[in-house]
């Protein structure tokens, strides 16, 4: 079976690759939007496999009645009712609020999805506030002071003053976009690089099954 | 005993004197196989008359002519023979070399060898008769046991053929021996031999001591050698001790054994008498004294007395057989009573003195070999016996024993009959016991030189001395004839194993070879010393032989590999106590003061200068939302988290508007994240966007959720209708909108699009968090613009007319925000790196 895995990955895998350089050539073109269907079809199958296992472990632990059990109760309850509001079908009308239909699944979104995300988000604000304040008392170090300096560049640089105070600050502008485009891009560029340094890599591993990521030693 | 004898048929004893055997009538006397002869069997004489005929002509014919020639010519070949022959080889006849001589002769019907001929220098001659060869054995092999053999006392019919001659022939026969025994059978009466008494009267050996035989290189070395051994004598003599110690060691064998052997009586009964008589003689007439007196005359009587009848019998026939000879043996007796000082040369035989006197007349053999070195025959080594054929080392002998007396003192000799033989015994005897013998270098002279010039045949006859008492008795049928078996022959005969081995005594070891070349010899290969293990192998103990040191060591290294797999202790930090009041104080300004700004919609900030602060990537944004085609479907993907919702609503509006405004395509919403498709609903529900598209639901389209994500993007852009039922191909869009705050999200869509080859324009409306992770990608091409966060949205709605004023209801707010915030960092780090300053004091001072 193992075999037969490893078959499976690698053929698809050299298929794919070779429907990118010769795709005219023996149909290779047809077989990789195929091969890609298929997969789509898959990682939305997985997903499905995630949400029943998910449901299943929070479950178990309501059953053996584990601490915490309670939030697990909450997930599974609004796990049904978000897939409940999800198949309802765009034009039927469940409730009318005044002249608006109210669809389940905006209700769900906008009562609770954005207003949380969007208090973490918040939260996080403080929170590297804060972060940023104590980072000099337990750390006086080169790279402290250095991130700290930078962090207050980019917010100065990103901020305008009151018209009051003559608007952008000159100085302090033109180096906060000099630290982004200059600093920030050639460290993300370096960080591409490695990304597709290691993509490549490790596509090759997975055809020649060295690397199987699929299952199996 | 011996009359009974066995039947070799049935093994019944009959008499001796039968012939045929009583109980089963067979031969008791079987005739020897003539094919078979056996080492020492006689040859059996047969009539070979009858079987004449049967010949082939050419041999009869040979024999005749043969026979012819010997009746016609014999008498004359004897007197020719005698005419042509040189004195001198006439005189030699009378010494050692006279066997020699008729061996050459005795040996003529045979071939003799080339190099035997070169050596001998004489021709083949006729066969002549076996009983003359028994002296020539007698010269070769120099066995005393020899002697013993030709006993008189035996059956007549057993009396070797040569005596029988001997007694039968008168002694004018033309025979070299028999010559030299006519000549000394006077001295056997008067004790003084004929060469013995030419050599006094000539009395030129001192002469011949003087004259350099060196010079004559076809002297031998040995006769050179025996001149200058009596010249050390007379040095030694001089001497009280010479610088060379004794070492037995370096004595040969047999003269150790002469040493060690007892004296007169065995020692000088196993010597030829002749040659003892001469050593005798040379003894008595040497001038120089020896350093030890030794009265060895007295000995030698005793000796004489006790050894008189080891004499051999053949000499003793001799006395009596050549009357003729006391003349001359009467001169010899009355040189001896006279007690006349007789010069060392005088014990010089004849022949030898002519050899000095007429040096162009030496023997053939003898000049032919007189290149030899000397060191051929020095004791020391013993394998220079081996190399000198048996018959050369018979006669090379003789001139040491004539020069052997010259080191001894004179003794008057005593005139008893045959006690002239028997002198030398005590001689010998002299010689052993004298201090002057021992230690005397080869080179220097002297007597061990002279001793080491001895032949060995001369060592076999003082070796049996130690065996006297029980001396092997050698029959004459054991002899081999030199006739049938040259002497060459047989030195290289294997010896039987079960005969006694007369040179044992050369080697210590007595291991006899079984096989092989040298199969019968004795001591010839003799193990190395110490070849066998001596000792036990050492044990050694398998235990590990460590120090103490090396044990700490070990143990150290122990300890550092077992601290390897211990787990180590993190350090940690001493817990930081939270500051709550400053997170209140943070929560508490930054909500004010953005909610003070939001909810108050204050335009205190100003917003960003258009021309001074607008990015490229901005610029490029610009350019494709003002080219999108008309009409035309824009791909707006929808990739961020719901709380990224109001920071890329913000930045995408203006680019929409604009949009909107100049070309009105239609938006085409995908999400490759699950809240995507609502965040999409959610974007055009946004009350800038309500004009515009909210009563026309053909302006976007909202294709939901793209699952697979790199795999998803690829298929889609391979063939939208396929993935997710898009009617038209992917080229259709005139413009892709690419709104993430992931640089993965964002790295996927660009990669993806840029494989298809597709040239539809990308744009990013990025957060300010992933927008430097996707300025890579502008600055390749590979996307044309990007609007990144609040700040670009700010730049581009100024670019837009200031539509639709979202960036200015958050600017005042996002600004204020920044400003504290940048604030807040400075004031409260400062005072953090103060209190840390003060914490790390103090905890160093606690330490």
């Amino acid at each position: 079976m193992r075999v037969l895995t490893i078959a499976i990955a690698i053929a698809s895998g050299v298929l794919v690759l070779l429907g990118y350089f010769f795709p005219e050539f023996m149909g290779l073109g047809s077989i990789q939007p195929f091969l890609l269907n298929t997969a789509l079809l898959m990682a939305a199958a997985a997903a499905l496999v995630g949400v029943w296992n998910l449901t299943v472990v929070h479950a178990d632990k309501i059953r053996r009645r584990e601490k915490g059990g309670v939030y697990s109760a909450f997930l599974i309850a609004f796990l049904v009712m978000t897939i409940a509001a999800g198949l309802i079908p765009p034009g039927y009308v469940l409730l009318r609020v005044g002249a608006e239909n109210v669809i389940p699944s905006e209700i769900l979104f906008k009562g609770i999805i954005f207003p949380v995300e969007a208090s973490l988000m918040g939260i996080l604000t403080i929170s590297l506030l804060y972060a940023a304040i104590r980072l000099l008392r337990r750390r006086t170090d080169l790279m402290s002071i250095v991130f700290i300096v930078v962090a207050v560049l980019i917010m100065l640089g990103s901020a305008t003053l009151p018209i009051a105070f003559g608007g952008n600050i000159p100085v302090l502008s033109s180096l906060s976009q000099g630290i982004k485009n200059v600093l920030a891009v050639g460290g993300a560029r370096g960080i591409l690089i490695g990304v597709a340094l290691g993509t490549l890599t490790t596509g090759l591993r997975a055809l020649i099954g060295a690397d199987r990521p699929y299952g199996g030693k | 005993m011996s009359d009974i004898i066995k039947c070799p048929v049935c093994g019944k004893d009959n008499f001796a004197d039968q012939e045929v055997c009583l109980f089963c009538d067979s031969e008791l006397h079987p005739k020897s196989d003539a094919s078979t002869l056996t080492p020492g069997q006689a040859p059996t004489k047969k009539n070979t008359a009858e079987l004449e005929p049967i010949l082939p002509q050419w041999l009869r014919d040979a024999r005749d002519q043969s026979r012819q020639t010997a009746g016609t010519e014999s008498p004359q070949s004897e007197e020719q023979k005698k005419s042509s022959m040189p004195p001198e080889a006439h005189v030699s006849g009378m010494d050692l070399l006279a066997g020699l001589h008729s061996q050459s002769e005795d040996d003529g019907e045979e071939d003799t060898p080339d190099w035997l001929a070169s050596i001998t220098g004489a021709n083949n001659k006729p066969k002549q008769t076996p009983t003359e060869s028994s002296e020539v054995r007698w010269v070769e092999l120099g066995n005393k046991n020899d002697f013993a053999q030709s006993t008189p006392d035996s059956k007549e019919e057993e009396t070797p053929d040569w005596l029988a001659s001997l007694q039968a022939q008168p002694p004018a026969e033309n025979d070299e021996l028999n010559t030299w025994f006519n000549q000394s059978q006077s001295p056997a009466e008067t004790e003084s031999p004929t060469w013995f008494q030419e050599s006094d009267q000539k009395n030129d050996f001192s002469e011949f001591n003087k004259e350099p035989v060196s010079g004559n290189d076809e002297t031998l070395d040995w006769l050179r050698q025996m001149d200058t051994d009596d010249r050390a004598k007379d040095t030694a003599s001089e001497l009280p001790s010479f610088g060379v110690p004794n070492n037995d060691n370096d004595m040969p064998t047999w003269m150790s054994q002469e040493e060690t052997s007892s004296p007169l009586d065995s020692t000088g009964g196993e010597l030829p008498a002749w040659l003892n008589t001469m050593g005798a003689e040379d003894k008595n007439q040497s001038e120089v004294p020896v350093a030890s007196p030794e009265p060895t005359f007295g000995a030698g009587d005793a000796g004489i007395s006790s050894n008189e009848n080891e004499t051999p019998d053949w000499l003793k026939s001799l006395e009596s057989f050549a009357p003729a000879a006391e003349t001359q043996s009467d001169e010899w007796t009355k040189l001896v009573e006279d007690n006349t000082p007789v010069a060392e040369p005088s014990t010089t035989p004849a022949w030898l003195k002519n050899d000095t006197g007429i040096q162009n007349e030496t023997p053939a053999w003898l000049s032919s070999d007189s290149a030899s070195p000397v060191e051929q025959t020095s004791p020391t080594d013993d394998a220079a016996f081996g190399d000198i054929p048996s018959w050369l080392k018979a006669a090379a002998p003789q001139s040491s024993i004539f020069s052997e007396p010259a080191a001894k003192p004179e003794e008057p000799s005593v005139s008893e009959g045959t006690d002239w033989l028997a002198t030398f015994k005590s001689d010998t005897t002299g010689e052993t016991q004298a201090p002057a013998f021992e230690g005397v270098s080869f080179n220097d002279g002297g007597d061990d030189a002279l001793m080491n010039t001895l032949p060995d045949w001369l060592a076999n006859a003082s070796e049996p001395s130690a065996q006297s008492s029980s001396p092997t008795p050698i029959t004459n049928t054991d002899a081999i004839s030199p006739g049938e078996l040259p002497s060459w022959v047989q030195a290289m005969r294997p010896v039987d194993p079960g005969a006694s081995q007369p040179t044992r005594s050369f080697s210590s070891d007595q291991t006899l070879e079984t096989k092989g070349a040298l199969s019968g010899l004795q001591g010839v290969l003799p193990a190395a010393a110490g070849y066998a293990p001596s000792s036990k192998p050492k044990a050694y103990s398998i235990k590990l032989q460590s120090t103490e040191e090396q044990q700490a060591q070990a143990l150290l290294l122990e300890q550092i590999l077992s601290a390897e797999a211990e787990p180590e202790p993190i350090a940690s930090y001493s817990p930081l106590i939270a500051s709550r009041g400053l997170r209140w104080f943070i929560a508490f300004a930054v909500f004010a003061v953005v909610f003070l700004t939001v909810f108050l919609r204050t335009q205190i900030f100003s917003m960003p200068f258009q021309a001074v602060d607008t990015p490229n990537e901005l610029q490029g944004a610009l350019s494709v939302a003002q080219t999108v085609p008309d009409g035309g479907d824009v791909l707006v993907v929808v990739d961020y988290q719901p709380a990224r919702a109001a920071e890329l609503e913000a930045a995408v509006v203006p680019m929409l508007d604009q949009m909107d405004v100049l070309h009105h395509p239609r938006l085409v919403f995908v999400s490759t994240h699950e809240t995507g498709s609502i965040l999409a609903d959610q974007l055009m529900k946004l009350d800038v966007m309500t004009g515009r598209f909210q009563n026309d639901a053909q302006k976007y389209i909202n294709l939901g959720y793209l699952p697979g994500g790199s795999t998803g993007v690829r298929s889609f852009i391979q063939d939208p209708q396929q993935t997710v039922q898009y009617p038209a191909p992917f080229a259709q869009f005139g413009t892709v909108i690419v709104m993430t705050d992931n640089a993965e999200s964002g790295r996927a869509w660009v990669e993806q699009l840029t494989a298809v080859k597709n040239t539809t324009p990308l744009v990013f409306i990025t957060s300010a968090q992933a927008s430097p992770m996707l300025q890579p990608y502008y600055a390749s091409g590979q996307a044309k613009g990007i609007v990144s966060g609040l700040y670009g949205a700010a730049i581009f709605e100024q670019n837009n007319a200031n539509r639709p004023g979202t960036s200015r209801i958050y600017w005042d707010a996002y600004s204020a925000g920044m400003l504290l915030a940048a604030l807040l960092v400075i004031g409260g780090g400062f005072v953090s790196l103060i209190l840390g300053i003060r914490d790390r004091a103090l905890t160093g001072d606690g330490k």
